[in-house]
Order: C-alpha cells, then sequence, then structure tokens
C-alpha cells in the first residue's frame, strides 16, 4: 500500500479509537444549535432568519474546540520530531492529518446539519447551498485551527488561546458562508458569497500547510 | 571522513552551553558524549538531527558540507529521543508500519519482523504500546534502528529502563552497526559501554 494512504488510514483509525475526541464536538454542535429556539423567540420566521448563523457560528466553535490538540498527542509522545526528521514531505503529512480529522469530527458534522436547520424552520430548496458552503468553510476553519493547534503545541491549556488567536481571522469565511445560506433562503443569488467562500478555501488549503509545518519545527528550535 | 563537525556552539535559550566545539568521527566508529545533567548532550544530538537550531558552526558530511534539514540528510539518520516516538494507542507492529509510512517505505514487513524478534518484542507485536512496560516500549523504539538501516545514529540515552538482556542485544547491534560502516553518537549516564570501547569520548559541560 502507499505509504500516504498508510498515513491516511492509521490516522483516522486512531481518531475513530478515540471516539470521545469525535463524538464531544458533534453533541456540542447538536446542543448549541437546540438551545436558540428555546432562547429566542419559537417563530419560524425568526428562526429562519438566524439559522444560516447558529450553525456556521456553531460549527466554527465545535471545529476549534476540537482542532485545539490535533498536535498535542503526537507531540508529547515524541512522535512529532519523527515527523520532523523523516525525509518526507512535512506539508503533505500535516495536510492528511487536518484532512483525517476533518473525516471524522467535520464529515459527521455536515451531515448532522440539515437536521439542525429544518428544525429551525430553514427552507429545503436552500439546503444545496447550505450543505456546499458547509463542505468548503468546514475544511478551511480545519486549517486554520490546526494552524491555531501548531502554534501552541508546546503549551498546556491553550483551547481559549487558540480560540482567541483565531476567531479574527475566521471571520470572513463565517460572513461569506452563513451569508450564502442566509441569500438561497431567501430566493436570491448565493454564488458570489460561494465563490468567495472557495478563494478561500483553495488559498487556505494551498498555503496554510506550509504555515502549519513551520510552526512545527519552529516549536522544537528552542 | 565520516561526520566532521567544526566550530559548533551550543546554546539552550540565551545560556551558552559550548563555544568552538570541534570532532570528527570516522565511518565505523561511535562516539559517547558524557557530562552532567544540563551540559548539553542532548542540545547537541538535536542540533545534528536537524530538530534544534544551528547557531555557528559547520558540519561536514564524506568531507561535504551538508544541509541538516535536507531530505538526504535525513534518510541517512535516525535520532532516538527521550521520548520513544510510540503512539500508545497503537501496537508496536502498527508503530513500525506509521514510522515506515514517515520514510515512504512500501517493502517493510519482513525487516520489521527480524527486528522485532531480535529484540525478544516478536511476542507482543499486537499489543497497544501504553500496556507495553517502559523498557518493552524502549525496545520496540530500537526496532527502528534495525528495520530502517541509516548510517548515522544520533541516541539520547538508548539504554535507558533496559533490562541487562536488553542492553546486551543493543550492544550486539551497535557492534554490527559500526562493522558495517555506520557511525553513532550516545549520549549516556551509565558508561556501559565497556565490551564496546567507543573510539571517542566527548565530556560536555566544565568540571565541578
Amino acid at each position: 500500500m502507499n505509504p500516504w494512504i498508510r498515513f491516511f488510514r492509521t490516522e483516522v483509525g486512531l481518531s475513530w479509537r478515540e471516539r470521545r475526541r469525535v463524538l464531544l464536538p458533534l453533541v456540542f454542535f447538536v446542543i448549541v444549535a437546540s438551545l436558540f429556539p428555546l432562547a429566542m423567540s419559537p417563530r419560524p420566521e425568526v428562526l429562519k432568519l438566524i439559522a444560516p448563523g447558529v450553525i456556521w457560528v456553531d460549527a466554527m466553535l465545535a471545529i476549534f474546540l476540537g482542532l485545539e490538540s490535533l498536535f498535542r498527542q503526537d507531540y508529547e509522545e515524541g512522535v512529532l520530531e519523527q515527523w520532523i526528521l523523516s525525509p518526507s514531505s512535512l506539508e503533505l503529512r500535516v495536510f492528511l492529518k487536518v484532512i483525517s480529522f476533518w473525516t471524522v469530527t467535520s464529515l459527521p458534522l455536515i451531515a448532522m446539519s440539515p437536521i439542525l436547520v429544518l428544525w429551525l424552520s430553514f427552507p429545503v430548496r436552500a439546503l444545496v447551498v447550505l450543505l456546499v458552503g458547509l463542505f468548503l468553510g468546514t475544511i478551511t476553519l480545519s486549517f486554520l485551527g490546526a494552524l491555531g493547534a501548531a502554534l501552541t503545541v508546546s503549551l498546556r491549556q491553550s483551547g481559549m488561546l487558540v480560540a482567541i488567536l483565531l476567531l479574527p481571522v475566521a471571520t470572513p469565511i463565517l460572513i461569506f458562508g452563513a451569508h450564502s445560506a442566509l441569500l438561497a433562503s431567501e430566493k436570491q443569488n448565493p454564488r458570489p458569497a460561494l465563490y468567495l467562500l472557495a478563494t478561500l478555501f483553495f488559498l487556505t488549503v494551498g498555503l496554510v500547510p506550509k504555515a502549519i509545518s513551520t510552526a512545527l519545527k519552529v516549536s522544537y528550535e528552542v | 571522513m565520516g561526520l566532521d563537525v567544526k566550530g559548533l556552539e551550543l546554546r539552550r535559550g540565551r545560556r551558552l552551553l559550548a563555544s568552538s566545539l570541534s570532532f570528527e568521527i570516522p565511518n565505523g566508529n561511535f562516539m559517547e558524549l558524557s557530562g552532567p545533567n544540563g551540559s548539553g548532550k542532548s542540545t547537541l544530538l538535536r542540533v545534528l538531527s536537524g530538530l534544534g537550531r544551528l547557531e555557528t558552526g559547520q558540519l561536514f558530511w564524506e568531507g561535504q558540507p551538508f544541509d541538516r534539514t535536507g531530505d538526504t540528510h535525513r534518510s541517512r539518520t535516525l535520532y532516538l529521543g527521550h521520548s520513544d516516538g510510540l503512539k500508545g494507542a497503537l501496537s508496536g507492529l502498527e508503530n513500525l508500519s506509521l514510522f515506515a509510512s514517515f520514510r515512504e517505505l512500501r517493502h517493510f514487513e519482513e525487516p520489521v519482523q527480524t527486528a522485532l524478534e531480535f529484540y525478544g518484542m516478536y511476542r507482543f507485536r499486537d499489543v497497544p504500546c501504553m500496556r507495553l512496560s517502559q523498557g518493552q516500549r524502549r525496545r520496540i523504539a530500537l526496532c527502528r534502528l534495525m528495520a530502517f538501516p541509516a548510517p548515522l545514529w544520533l541516541l539520547d540515552e538508548p539504554t535507558t529502563a533496559l533490562d541487562p538482556l536488553g542492553i546486551e542485544r543493543f550492544m550486539s547491534h551497535l557492534s554490527d552497526h559500526l562493522a558495517r560502516g555506520g557511525l553513532a553518537i550516545l549520549a549516556t549516564h551509565q558508561s556501559l559501554i565497556e565490551r564496546l570501547r567507543p573510539t571517542m569520548q566527548l565530556r560536555l559541560g566544565r568540571a565541578g
């Protein structure tokens, strides 16, 4: 088997073995989204208006909370230093690590979101736009979250720090993502927002793995 | 020939540990690093591996200057630090297979099996590493040196937690490595290397 595929499968298997790390963000995601109809007016026209925003903010927080410790265990077990010292592309390894984590944590989130938004009176016809947006957005957010995790890998208890570090950077993704879904639900053209989201997606996926690799290397240069 | 180090400066943070460190290790030899805690043994190994930062100094391999962070240096070097570099949730066999993927190797089953047998860990190959004892984990980590041969070994206290039999295995493995023209730098506290005289010794840190 190709060594990179073997690495990816091992990583997916490892996250799956620690189901707690997978299930907690998902449970968090579901609970937070269900709090809004309780806390606000449960009128459909209000819920319909806030549904995209709620789902997007919720997804962003769930991803950042889950990703905070992405490299922590590899760092503590000394596996990360073997990554860096190996004669193979660190960027590609980082890319696969993030994608493997996304597969296990964000895919269930995306799969769960139709049920949640329909509960929030979101129209079915705008569902495709929401899902496409979430697909692009969760991958982009995962890479940003991984960058935060890499920058703080040698610190203990960095959860809040990572969130504060990343939330401003992640705002454009939130704006374009949530607005594409909102526009679609109001029968307007969501494409411009989706295209901007796609641009951010390609920029992030293209550039951030390099930044993550550098951050990881620097954490060893005491 | 072999590894040649000229005018190396070692620092931990801002503290200067050693200045103008120079030595040459010919092929087929090993150097023992000794010195009190904090004298820079691990720092030196990390700098040579490419993990630590190189402040000043030059490094040569077979007379040629080299880039510590290049793939050529990485594929000829195996570094074993304080931590075993094993994922606790994975078994010894899975860990070695994961390590093979780091080095982009496709065929590793046979050498890995030989290594596990040599270090007496074949029976425990499917046990998750977090359920192994420290010495057993160290044996699995040492299996890497055997299954994935590389000419330069940088080992930070490789015999920690090993029992006498494990140490004996390691010593015979090391002498094989040297006989094949490999070189090694070992940081140790105990001078357990009695049967196998190190060709060179480097004592770091000021006396007293």
